[in-house]
């Protein structure tokens, strides 16, 4: 049986499973908790007073986007349908490597679905905030936007200036005051970064 | 130059190679010693040298099941690995059945369901062969997962036994392979399962047992050289990030 914060290897023992709950780098094997990659092993308390166990390996390790995660994208394509998109962070985790997701024309918000237009809401180029909804076919992961917290938060105007967001779907470039179309996301605490409400 | 059967053992003891019978070769081990790929590990079994790379879990550019990682095994020989040129394809029929056992021994092994939607490649090079290619590449594919950080339930490590006229050789070489039957297991030393077992050629049932046990300790022998290469790697690293004080 290891001590928390020593070395372990995959395989090794890390508890009894009335004790301890395998968390990240570690899994249930029987009765006991095992670990499933090499690196420092941590036991942390959890709210409801269980011990969580996880090993934390030293190298990035491959992330994978699940349902309900909020991921950061790149829009790579638009059609008269949907948005295509390449996941570039889950949550604060920068990816590695990008993987493709998909916004449809009915998950880009949740109201006047119907005249959702999408070259309305995004552009290729832009920076999209989004949760995850489904794992989708082989191909891409199924994301939304259907939230005031989610959609575009950064994007260049044809002058090649970042815009400023005006409003909930609107934004100005800052060089031409042209305004755009988009589905702006609205920041967490209300306010935009200019000060505007 | 197979060594008769009368010859596997000399009155004192020893094998061709001055070894006992019950010794395996010296195993070196180098992990992360493909620094381009996301993990990769380089196993020398006596003159059998190996290197194995793994790229992933990335977005899996095949169709197929996607609640689970897909792994890929691919093995190329060189030219020269038996010391004879042979142009070995990836065709050939040796290294795609050594391909499928090594994908569907670790299959078991890997805690693929983490890594829906993904991929793992992994590639081995089998540089140089004298005996015991089987278990060289299995132990490198370990060491290259585990310095990936793929999540594994367990180590495999493999060894092979030759039963040579009744004589139970630990890990022989070429030579010895070509003499008697081999037989190969991958085994998971800390759950005690035995993953894949490969005999080449024909063995007395009754001797299955003793040749397994041997084969066994063989294994374990493997494990202890693995983990302590695993530890004092990952403690370097750790080290170097200043995550870890040991």
């Amino acid at each position: 049986m290891a001590a928390p914060g020593s070395l372990v290897v995959p395989g090794q023992c890390l508890g009894e499973a009335h004790e301890l709950v395998a968390g990240d780098g570690a899994y249930l094997w029987g009765s006991h908790v095992r670990a499933s990659v090499v690196g420092v092993f941590h036991v942390s308390r959890e709210a409801d007073g269980s011990s969580r166990a996880s090993v934390a390996y030293s190298k990035h390790v491959t992330m994978v986007p699940s349902i309900g995660d909020q991921v950061t994208c790149r829009v790579t394509r638009i059609t008269s349908r949907m948005a295509t998109v390449d996941i570039i962070c889950i949550g604060r985790e920068v990816l590695s490597e990008s993987c493709t997701g998909l916004i449809r024309r009915e998950d880009v918000r949740n109201f006047e679905l119907d005249k959702v237009e999408i070259y309305l809401s995004f552009r290729p180029g832009d920076i999209v905030l989004a949760r995850v909804i489904s794992l989708g076919d082989a191909r891409a992961y199924l994301l939304t936007t259907a939230d005031p917290s989610l959609g575009v938060v950064s994007a260049t105007s044809a002058e090649g200036a970042s815009m400023v967001p005006i409003s909930w779907n609107e934004m100005e470039c800052p060089v031409t005051q042209q305004r755009e179309f988009r589905k702006v996301a609205k920041p967490p605490n209300g306010k935009q970064e200019n000060g505007l409400a | 130059m197979a060594v008769r059967h009368s010859e596997v053992l000399s009155p004192e003891g020893f094998r061709v190679d001055g070894r006992r019978a019950n010794e395996a070769r010296r195993l070196r081990l180098r992990l992360g010693a493909s620094p381009g790929a996301d993990g990769s590990a380089y196993v020398e079994l006596g003159n059998t040298k190996v290197l194995a790379t793994v790229s992933g879990p990335h977005e899996s550019i095949r169709k197929g099941a996607h609640d689970a990682a897909a792994l890929h095994v691919e093995l190329t020989t060189l030219p020269f690995a038996s010391g004879v040129y042979r142009a070995h394809g990836r065709s050939d029929r040796a290294s795609q059945e050594l391909c499928a056992a090594v994908r569907k021994s670790f299959e078991a092994v890997v805690q693929l369901h983490l890594y829906a939607r993904t991929q793992i490649d992994v590639a081995v090079c089998v540089m140089q062969t004298d005996g015991g290619v089987r278990s060289a590449v299995v132990n490198a594919v370990t060491l290259a997962l585990v310095d990936a950080g793929v999540a594994m339930e367990d180590f495999l490590c493999a060894c092979s036994v030759g039963a040579v006229g009744g004589v139970l050789l630990l890990d022989p070489n070429a030579q010895e392979d070509q003499a008697g039957s081999e037989l190969s297991i991958a085994y998971l030393p800390r759950s005690e399962r035995i993953s894949a077992v490969q005999l080449e050629s024909k063995l007395p049932a009754s001797s299955l047992d003793e040749v397994m046990n041997v084969a066994i300790e063989g294994c374990k022998q493997m494990f202890d050289i693995m983990r302590g290469a695993v530890q004092i790697r990952t403690q370097e690293l750790l080290h170097s990030r200043g995550m870890f004080n040991a």
